[in-house]
């Protein structure tokens, strides 16, 4: 009778591992093979506009300037106008022949990465609303960020880093800090925030003028600490307290080195847009290439939130659609394909699951003139690596591109299967709060074969 | 006249018994693997009603033949030249449907086996009876002597075969049931009689779970309650799973507590209840195999046999691989199973700062035949220490990502027999390395910021087709990709370069 | 071989059909059904409605005849013979106002076609199986479940035996040592005096003994010195602020609405403030109960220390605490989930029910029906959120009487005053024209028409020089400068004189153009209310309209802020007004609920700093977001302003008119202007048609003007004359100024005097009844799905489920029934939460869940006791905490025996004290004490935090100072979006969910913050500083450190440790350069903050 037999009881096996690290972030065991190791999460704060991007509309184009034929719902500034055709021309890429809009030409070159999904659903036509329920499985705030989850469910491979690390490019999205709250998990799950700039953490600079100063501070304070201990031998919560100096000693040294890209050769940097004339650019090219040191180093889920341009408030075009897409994607495009590039050559493609979407998409019809209102009722995301099968498309909208009406998805199917590609059960992964198992999905979610390689 | 008759009555018993004979192979075969066509089904269910004619007959044949025998009178014996012939083709039709209805699956076990075959055989005797009687009557009295024999024969095969039947409708027990104890005692119960049968590895199976319990439990109820269906929640496939809660937080059943086992509670509810179980249109068990699981569950629902030493030594064994493992993993060496239940482990030398001693690598070594991943990616492992690891069976990913001295490496590498992806990313791997590869049909190989040159690189991809080799990513490709003429606001155009 | 052909032969033959059926469908029907109907039917619909599908969606079986016949939850789907309206067709079309069937895709077109085609040609269907009755798969049993341990009504239970009698001191220690006792395990020895009465200071008032309040203490050798201190932390204020910040958690305490601008409540820190007093007062238990449901409804309220304020009223502040999201497109949605978050708060901090959960289903494991969630809500709809004047009415009544004496005089005056301009009017018209013609006031025009090109102009202003001429020409011809000043800018900027259009005929006269007919005022265009316009039925809270009298003619509305001109307008006392006397008499009106059905809501207002509120399904964020800014209309026009809402994104939804005499008490908004004084409105839902041409019917203009100043001086005014006159004192034409009549000066000084005697408006958020309304029960949680019948409001159904009343919200009578000693959960629940909060772990753990998924109580029998005993007592807070800490129990040292230690790791039955680490904000006040810069002060509005370190975001508000002033964490702004990190990362729940215990967590950002945060470093550099001036001698002053932040002296080896620190530090300092000694001490001030021991009670 091999292991096999006992080790089928998973509690003796949780046991196997868990108590020898008592840290709070050891590394779980998933519940069935995993194809992904870690999560990025490009969040296309504001909405991408599905008809301009990834889902070509040649109904919209002939009937551009006309009044819309299906229903309209309401929408959030109810100042709708007629539909309006996508001002950029749409290309077939790589093998599998995806259409991608001129928008988007560098993610275009990885077309045969990607898995576009055209049938993706949001809960609320509203920004914080639509946030929070892309982040966190439910409109409201308060509950614990997906980052959190994924957390809480696998912890990481790397003691001395952070398992949830957003890395904040400027304006933090609708809502504020509850997108990447821990809700109700206990509070080692909540994200890291971490800045393309000095100091690049909260809390993580030294405030002492002198380095060796905090050091030997830190020695005279475990000694004292160990010496009175005895006396309290019992609480172990207060063993943990003094272990944790040592560990946030740890990360002062390795948050800052692993976040630090000046180390990076020149090709690189050129692969990640670095050189780009456009300052925004260059600051998400600095992100994704810290993203893809963070997953090097096994942290869990890193997410990356879009650079403030001025006069294009985010993706969140209502009005002037043309000059703001076109800034926020040309911010965008080169660094993500340059991360999906560099990702591949060193053999982490396979591991690492890259997400890029909105909270929901855009209107066909306009608003005013030249804006798109909010679309929760159908919109395009990708996915790429970590065990998605590429090249494909998924789900589709109407001849308009307004509803979502073939393989409807939503955040709820998303988290579902993300959760599945990194080896978790969505339905088995709860937390006991106010009276219920509670879990990411809630009581929905489904997994989608189509799109797994 | 007569011939004719013999002639015809020949061919006509050989056809039965040929029909007979296909029926047997037709029910064995890929018939009884399909659960059962409805027809089938429905036919089967006469055979009780019509196996009563032949013992009737039988008896009659008996009876006359006797008075044939003692007062020789050869009127009687013509009238037995009736009976053995409707004797012979109720028996024959019989034993078809007693095929068919043995088809569906509701009966298993040996009794049926022995019922079934002795009943076959019965009928193939019966058909060689009516056979010699035809004979006799036709060959003036040759083989009378035979015939009387095998008449004798088959009523004692008949006796047999209606005890047997009687035991699988009713259950073995049901005759001696209530008999009085001083016959009780002499036939010591045959239902209690607890048979002692050994398993094949050796150890003596005397336990009724194995033997009775799971059997009934895997006939009526697994179907819905096992592996893939597990209707609201309950397992009833294992030992362990018929004490684990089910959707309502309630255990199957629950040792000696029979008003706290649910699993008996729905076995005796009357089938019109819509909890009871087996619902409603399965096969449901009898009352007496019911009484038999509530017996068992009474006197404490003793589990399947463990042998204390085997699980002894398992955990002792499992307790002193985690120190071991433990101790790798305050090295900083994760060691982690690749999910639930697994065997193979996932091995990650993210948090080894500096060097990996010795005998942290020989001790994980140990392991090699389960490790499924490695990941070194950049820390200071020695060529020898990757020597240990000769021959791992099950590695499939290895993560050697700035590696040095790679290309000494590619010996014992090539010996991962289960290898398919392969990250040589940022190693020192040179062209010599590289050749060395070629006899691992591998998925991926990632030779980006190596020392491989360019020939050598494809060279490599195109004797190696099915591989998916990645080098480092074209920068002129990048860069060669344009943009379209953005809109020209305030403080940016892209194309100004 | 014999058995193909015979099997498929049988098998064509439909087998589960009986005879007469068969017979019903023709051959080509059946044929029909068979290829087009239910292959489908079985591939997309099956998997959820069929009889064996995994979980039945909807109640509807679409595997039988039978099943669709019966229809499922929204009643019939299928209409034989009629596919139109067959609910069945809209689904499968993905008819964007159903719901879609198959949720996920849907199906081809002709499959569509052939369902209409099936359904028109009479929905034949072949498939006759009988359906057992709907299986109810949680059948709820309200009776079996009341079983529950925790609805068991409280029993009484003596005090148990124990193995040693001497040890208890009261009768909770005995059931502690009994299960003890059963164990066999001695309790733990008595902690030392010091760490006792450290625990019991920071356990009382969140802050550590002063030295010499610990010397004082070790130096009372008498039996009750104990007692003594415990008697001295119950008596000080910061009691208050130690428990007021324990029921914050529980009831989600925030100021801010979250979501995307994150906007601040006015006035929700007085709720934090009525918590404080509330604790310190010791309020009962039971009344704490009935204010914080109905405070706005007890007989007799309640009154602070100074006794103008009524705390009552600020009872129910903490309901509309929610957050709010900014213009969301369907308010009755928004309301569902406001309301679902309100009761999930109330019921979990009050009975310790998860109620919330009944909102689309009966409880699954609790005695809780949705008949019971619906019954709240109906009371919460009931009701209405109103921000009140918490200023006792006595301190109101008295002067407002004597104002409303002195007014007649003041009245008097101030007309004859006016009568004077009015005699002069003819020179103030020559001197006017005078003055326009002069070059000063050409240039000053040419200016104006310069301004004007510019849209944005500022509106247009007399400058030096004109004003110049008019004082010359005033004083020549003996004129009022100001007066004249008012006619110059009446004639001569128009968009200033359109304000007063029934002036226009004095303005032709003048102007000489006469010939124009004179321009009637602009005719009040009609309005048509759908509302109820009967006031009677319209509610008022505050004294401001209380003063409606009918038929009463009009009144001046004074001005005690403007000497200038004391009249502000005169107003019809018939329409409902408020402000009449005081602006700080203030008050709402509001409508009874109506249903919205497209048109505009429509009426007439009035007034100065007013506000007109049109609340849809209580919609608090009237005014903000893109849609719903239109709900929200200030009113500061003295002229009748015609205010029209459109509602036609909301047809269907209940509304209710708000009329706010202070409009920017409700208002959203960083800071409330505290002054209300000259606030008035008036509103009028059909005002009369002024009829001018009975007024100017060819009679000089000057004669009318006097006629109708002299009708005003005798109170005689005709309805047009009050406008008239209203016209020429807002002008300005006229004036009653103080500053040139000496009789209205000192009328005036005196009115002013006793209008100051009023206190100015404090506002707190409170609730007042609305419609009181049943709800019918959402089917399933829709809001689009209602039940037929409404729901009748009642006490929980497992509790009595006595009937509320129907004329009422039914708060107090609910709050009167949760208080009633026969109620089996509030007792036991707030005993639990007081037990927590002193033991470190409540008798049943799980404080906001006694139901089944909560925990077991560990001790039964003392649970029910201590209710029992909180009930005798008269449900005294401060009587309960004071017998916890006082038992032996309480008193025992954190040191377990071995064998307790191994059998119960955590410590559920007491046998020592736990371990307990300081909460978040009783280790910032620690820090802020220890350095000397901990301001104690009390009560007030709340301090802006120090976030400078958060990432910036939409409604970013702006960081206030590192050390929060020093004053302690209770007082720190929460704003939902942007908390202060220090205090999260320690433990602070983040405000959105209801939290009656903290699970404390252990995480290196604890450490890090402790180490790098920019607060720690400032106050060690704060305390080393005051320390290097109190103490000279090292060794004393490392003795002090420790004693104030350890509350015991430094041993030997802390000495030495201390030296051997600063001399390490000194020599690092020295190698690189000069050595500062407040920064060496600084250094060790920073360890002492991370020692274990300064944020662990032991």
């Amino acid at each position: 009778m091999g292991f096999g037999m006992l080790a089928a009881t998973s509690l003796f096996q949780r046991d196997l591992l868990g108590a020898s690290l008592s840290s709070p972030l050891a590394p779980q065991i998933p519940h069935f093979p995993p194809t992904a190791k870690s999560v990025i999460f490009l969040y296309m704060d504001g909405g991408v506009s599905q008809v301009d991007s990834f889902d070509p509309k040649p109904q919209l184009t002939k009937e551009n300037g006309q009044a819309p034929k299906f229903k309209v719902d309401a929408t959030v500034f109810n100042n709708n106008g007629n539909l309006l055709k996508s001002p950029w021309e749409f290309k077939n890429y790589g093998e599998s022949g995806i259409p991608i809009s001129d928008l988007f030409p560098h993610i275009g070159s990885c077309a045969d990465d990607l898995c576009v999904i055209r049938s993706m659903t949001a809960l609320s036509p509203n920004h914080p609303n639509a946030n929070y329920a892309l982040h966190c499985g439910h409109v409201l705030a308060g509950r614990p960020s997906m980052g959190s989850w994924f957390s809480y469910g696998l912890g990481t491979m790397n003691q001395n880093l952070p398992s949830y690390v957003v890395v904040n490019g400027g304006l933090m999205p609708p809502g504020g800090m509850q997108t990447f709250g821990n809700g109700f998990l206990p509070a080692n799950h909540q994200a890291s925030l971490v800045a393309p700039k000095h100091p690049v953490m909260n809390n993580i600079q030294p405030r002492e003028s002198l380095t060796e100063l905090q050091r030997k501070k830190l020695d005279y304070l475990n000694s004292i600490d160990r010496s009175l201990f005895q006396n309290f031998h019992h609480a172990d919560e207060v063993e943990t307290a003094i272990q944790n100096y040592e560990l946030a000693y740890r990360m002062q040294m390795e948050v800052p080195e692993v976040t630090d890209i000046s180390k990076e050769t020149a090709a690189t940097k050129r692969l990640y847009g670095m050189d780009s004339p456009f300052e925004q650019t260059r600051q998400y090219g600095s992100q994704c290439l810290i993203a893809r040191r963070l997953v090097e180093q096994g942290v869990r889920f890193v997410e990356l939130t879009v650079s403030g341009i001025s006069g294009a408030d985010r993706w969140d075009q209502h009005g002037n659609l043309k000059a703001g897409h076109e800034m926020n994607a040309f911010a965008v495009d080169q660094p993500i394909a340059g991360l999906i590039k560099d990702l591949k050559s060193r053999g982490l493609l396979d591991s690492t699951l890259l997400v890029f979407s909105g909270e929901f998409g855009r209107t066909p019809f306009a608003q005013g003139q030249n804006g798109r209102d909010h679309n929760p009722q159908g919109f395009s995301m990708w996915m790429a690596g970590g065990g998605i099968k590429g090249g494909t498309i998924y789900g589709a909208t109407d001849e308009y591109g307004y509803r979502a009406v073939e393989n409807k998805m939503d955040v709820h199917d998303l988290h579902a299967n993300m959760m599945h590609l990194m080896g978790i059960d969505h339905k088995q992964l709860t937390y006991r709060f106010s009276g219920r198992d509670v879990r990411l999905t809630d009581v929905h979610g489904h997994i989608i074969p189509e799109i797994l390689a | 006249m007569k011939r004719v008759y013999f002639l015809l009555s020949t061919v006509l018993l050989v056809s039965l018994a040929l029909l007979l004979a296909w029926v047997v192979v037709l029910t064995e075969g890929q018939f009884a693997a399909e659960e059962s066509v409805e027809w089938a089904q429905f036919l089967g269910r006469f055979h009780p009603v019509i196996l009563h004619l032949p013992i009737g007959l039988f008896v009659g044949l008996f009876v006359v033949e006797l008075a044939a025998l003692l007062n020789r009178n050869d009127g009687l014996r013509r009238s037995a030249h009736i009976l053995v012939w409707l004797m012979a083709l109720t028996s024959v039709l019989s034993a078809y449907l007693g095929l068919l209805l043995a088809s569906n699956g509701d009966y298993s076990g040996d009794t049926l086996w022995l019922h079934k075959w002795l009943g076959i055989l019965f009928s193939a005797g019966a058909l060689v009876l009516a056979f010699f009687k035809v004979r006799i009557v036709c060959r003036e009295g040759v083989g009378n002597g035979l015939y009387r024999f095998l008449l004798v024969g088959l009523l004692v095969v008949m006796t047999v075969v209606g005890h047997y039947g009687g035991n699988l409708t009713h259950g073995s027990g049901y005759l001696t049931a209530y008999a009085p104890d001083w016959l009780a005692a002499k036939l010591d119960k045959p239902n209690e009689a607890v048979e002692t049968v050994v398993s094949e590895d050796g150890a003596i199976e005397s336990n009724v779970y194995t033997r009775q319990i799971q059997p009934l439990l895997e006939q009526y109820c697994v179907q819905c309650h096992g592996i893939e269906k597990q209707k609201s929640k309950y397992r009833l496939d294992t030992y362990e799973y018929l004490m684990t809660p089910g959707k309502m937080g309630d255990t199957p059943i629950t040792p000696s507590m029979v008003s706290e086992s649910k699993l008996i509670e729905y076995l005796w509810l009357p089938e019109s209840d819509d909890m009871a179980m087996p619902p409603e249109g399965k096969p449901r068990m009898s009352a007496e195999q019911i009484m038999l699981i509530t017996h068992w569950v009474a006197n404490g629902a003793e589990g399947p046999p463990v042998d204390e030493a085997a699980v002894a030594a398992e955990r002792a064994a499992l307790e002193a691989e985690r120190t071991e493992l433990n101790q790798l993993i305050k090295n900083g060496i994760m060691v982690l199973p690749v999910s639930r239940g697994s065997e193979l482990f996932y091995v990650d030398f993210q948090n080894v700062k500096g060097t990996v001693a010795d005998e942290d690598f020989a001790l994980l070594a140990n392991y090699k035949d389960r490790i499924q991943e490695l990941k070194l990616a950049g820390a200071a492992v020695t060529n020898a220490q990757l020597e240990l690891l000769r021959g791992a069976s099950e590695l499939q990913t290895l993560n050697l990502s700035g590696y040095s001295s790679a290309d000494d490496a590619v010996d014992v590498i090539a010996s991962f027999s289960a290898l398919k992806n392969l990250i040589f990313y940022g190693s020192d791997l040179g062209d010599a390395g590289l050749s060395k590869l070629s006899t691992l049909n591998l998925d991926s190989l990632y030779l980006g910021a190596t020392n491989i040159t360019p020939k050598q690189f494809s060279a490599y991809q195109n004797s190696n087709g099915a591989v998916r080799v990645f080098g480092d990513v074209d920068l002129n490709a990048v860069s060669a990709i344009e943009v379209i003429d953005l809109e020209n606001t305030a403080d940016f155009n892209p194309n100004k370069k | 071989m014999l058995r193909p052909t015979f099997a498929t032969l049988l098998l064509l033959l439909p087998l589960s059909m009986n005879a007469e059926d068969v017979a019903a469908l023709t051959p080509d029907q059946l044929t029909f059904f068979e290829a087009k109907i239910r292959p489908v039917l079985i591939e997309s619909c099956y998997e959820c409605h069929a009889e064996d599908s995994e979980k039945l969606k909807g109640g509807l079986l679409l595997d039988s005849k039978a099943g669709w016949m019966r229809g499922g939850d929204t009643g019939q789907v299928i209409v034989p013979g009629d596919a139109e309206n067959s609910l069945f067709m809209h689904m499968i079309r993905h008819d964007p106002s159903y719901e879609a069937m198959p949720p996920k895709s849907k199906l081809k077109d002709e499959q569509i076609a052939d369902f209409a085609k099936w359904i028109n040609e009479g929905a034949f269907d072949p498939r006759n199986q009988e359906i057992g009755e709907l299986k109810n798969v949680d059948e709820f049993d309200l009776e079996e479940r009341k079983q529950w341990w925790s609805f068991q009504p409280i029993k009484d239970y003596d005090a148990p035996v124990v193995s040693d009698p001497s040890w208890p001191s009261n009768a909770y220690d005995n059931f502690i040592l009994a299960e003890l006792d059963q164990k066999s395990w001695k309790p733990a020895p008595e902690s030392s005096k010091r760490h006792l009465l450290r625990r019991l200071s920071f356990d009382l008032i969140g802050l550590a003994p002063t030295p010499e309040e610990m010397d004082a203490y070790l130096a009372d050798e008498s039996p009750d010195a104990y007692a003594k201190q415990i008697d001295r932390l119950l008596a000080s204020p910061h009691f208050g602020e130690k428990w007021a910040r324990h029921w914050m958690d529980a009831v989600r305490y925030a100021e801010t609405k979250s979501f995307e601008f994150d906007y601040l409540m006015p006035h929700a820190h007085q709720y934090r403030n009525y918590l404080i007093r509330a604790f310190n007062e010791d309020l009962p238990y039971d009344q704490f109960v009935r204010e914080s449901f109905a405070g706005d409804l007890v007989d007799e309220p309640r009154y602070d220390e100074s006794g103008t304020i009524n705390e009552s009223l600020k009872g129910p502040g903490f309901f509309y605490l929610t957050d709010g999201q900014h213009g969301p497109p369907d308010l009755h949605e928004d309301e569902a989930r406001i309301f679902s978050g309100m009761i999930d708060a109330t019921s979990k901090a009050f009975l310790g029910m998860t109620v919330a959960c009944a909102r689309c289903h009966d409880h699954k494991f609790d005695a809780i029906t949705t008949g019971d969630y619906y019954s709240w809500y109906g009371m919460l709809r009931s009701s209405r959120l109103d921000v009140s004047n918490t200023v006792a009415e006595a301190k109101q009544l008295l002067p407002q009487s004597k104002l409303k004496q002195g007014k007649p005089a003041v009245y008097a005056a101030a007309m004859a005053d006016a009568a004077v301009d009015i005699a002069n009017m003819s020179e103030y018209a020559l001197a006017t024209r005078k003055i326009s013609e002069s070059a000063e006031f050409q240039k000053l025009k040419n200016t104006w028409a310069e301004q004007a090109k510019d849209r944005k102009a500022p509106a247009p202003k007399l400058d030096k020089d004109v004003v110049a001429v008019i004082q010359e020409e005033a004083s020549q011809r003996k004129l009022d400068a100001t007066v004249l000043e008012s006619w110059l800018r009446y004639f001569t900027i128009p968009k200033h004189r359109k304000k007063w259009p029934q002036l226009d005929p004095i303005y032709h006269a003048i102007v000489g153009d006469s010939e124009k007919a004179p321009k009637l005022a602009r005719p009040l265009a009609p309005i048509a209310p759908y509302y109820p316009t009967d006031l009677g039925q319209w509610m008022t809270t505050g004294l401001g309209f209380s003063e409606m009298e009918q038929g009463a003619g009009s009144d001046m509305i004074l001005s005690v802020a403007n000497d200038q001109n004391v009249v502000q307008t005169l107003v019809d006392l018939s329409n409902p007004s408020a402000g009449t006397y005081s602006g700080r008499i203030s008050g709402s009106l509001r409508s009874p609920d109506f249903v919205l059905d497209g048109r505009p809501v429509e009426l007439y207002a009035r007034g100065k700093n007013a506000r007109v509120n049109l609340i849809v399904r209580n919609y608090e964020q009237a005014g903000f977001g893109p849609t719903t800014k239109i709900l929200s209309v200030a009113v500061n026009e003295g002229a009748w302003e015609r205010i029209s809402i459109k509602t036609e994104l909301w047809v269907g939804l209940s509304a209710y008119i708000e009329v706010l005499q202070d409009g920017e008490a409700r208002r959203l908004r960083a800071s409330h202007r505290q002054n209300a004084d000259d606030n008035f409105v008036s509103i009028s839902t059909n005002p009369t048609l002024p009829d001018w041409s009975q007024l100017w019917k060819d009679r000089n203009v000057a004669d009318v003007v006097k006629q109708v100043v002299q009708d005003g001086r005798n109170r005689k005014l005709t309805p047009e004359g009050a406008v008239l006159l209203s016209g020429l004192f807002e002008s300005g034409l006229v004036r009653a100024g103080t500053d040139r009549n000496e009789k209205l000066k000192s009328l005036m000084a005196r009115y002013r005097e006793i209008n100051n005697e009023i206190p100015q408006p404090v506002y707190a958020r409170s609730l007042t009844e609305g419609t009181p309304q049943d709800e019918p029960i959402y089917i399933r949680g829709s809001h689009k799905n209602l039940s037929k019948e409404p729901n009748p409001r009642r006490f929980m159904d497992a509790l009595g489920g006595e009937l509320l009343p129907s004329n009422e919200s039914g708060r107090r009578e609910f709050a009167d029934h949760l208080v009633d000693e026969s109620n089996p959960l509030v007792s036991r629940v707030m005993v639990n939460r007081l037990w927590h909060h002193v033991f470190g772990r409540g008798i049943v753990s799980s404080i906001d869940d006694l139901g089944e998924l909560g925990t077991l109580p560990t001790h039964p029998e003392l649970l029910d006791y201590l209710a029992k005993d909180f009930m005798a007592q008269g449900w005294s807070i401060k009587q309960m905490i004071r017998k916890m800490v006082l038992t032996s129990t309480y008193q025992m040292s954190t040191l377990p025996n071995d064998q307790a230690l191994a059998l119960d790791p955590d410590n559920l039955y007491l046998q020592r004290m736990p371990v307990k680490r300081l909460e978040a904000e009783q280790i910032r006040d620690h820090v802020l004490l220890v350095s000397g810069k901990l301001n104690g002060e009390i009560y007030g509005p709340s301090v802006r935090s120090y976030i400078d370190d958060l990432p910036r975001a939409r409604g970013f508000p702006g960081s206030g100072p590192v050390d929060g002033k020093g004053r302690r964490s209770i007082y720190m702004e929460l704003r939902r979006n942007f908390m202060p990190s220090f205090l999260r990362i320690l433990g602070m729940p983040n405000g959105v969910e209801p939290t009656g215990a903290r699970n404390v967590t252990n995480v290196p950002a604890q450490s890090l913050a402790l180490m790098n945060a920019e607060f720690t470093q400032q106050q060690a550099k704060a305390w080393a500083a005051e320390l290097l001036k109190s103490e000279s001698d090292e060794v004393a002053r490392i003795n002090h450190m420790h004693e104030v932040a350890l509350s015991r002296p430094a041993d030997e080896t802390e000495i030495a440790w201390a030296q051997g620190l600063v001399r390490d530090v000194t020599r690092i300092y020295q190698e690189n350069g000069d050595v500062n000694e407040v920064a060496v001490w600084q250094e060790l001030c920073h360890v002492m903050m991370n020692r274990k021991e300064f944020i662990y009670l032991f």
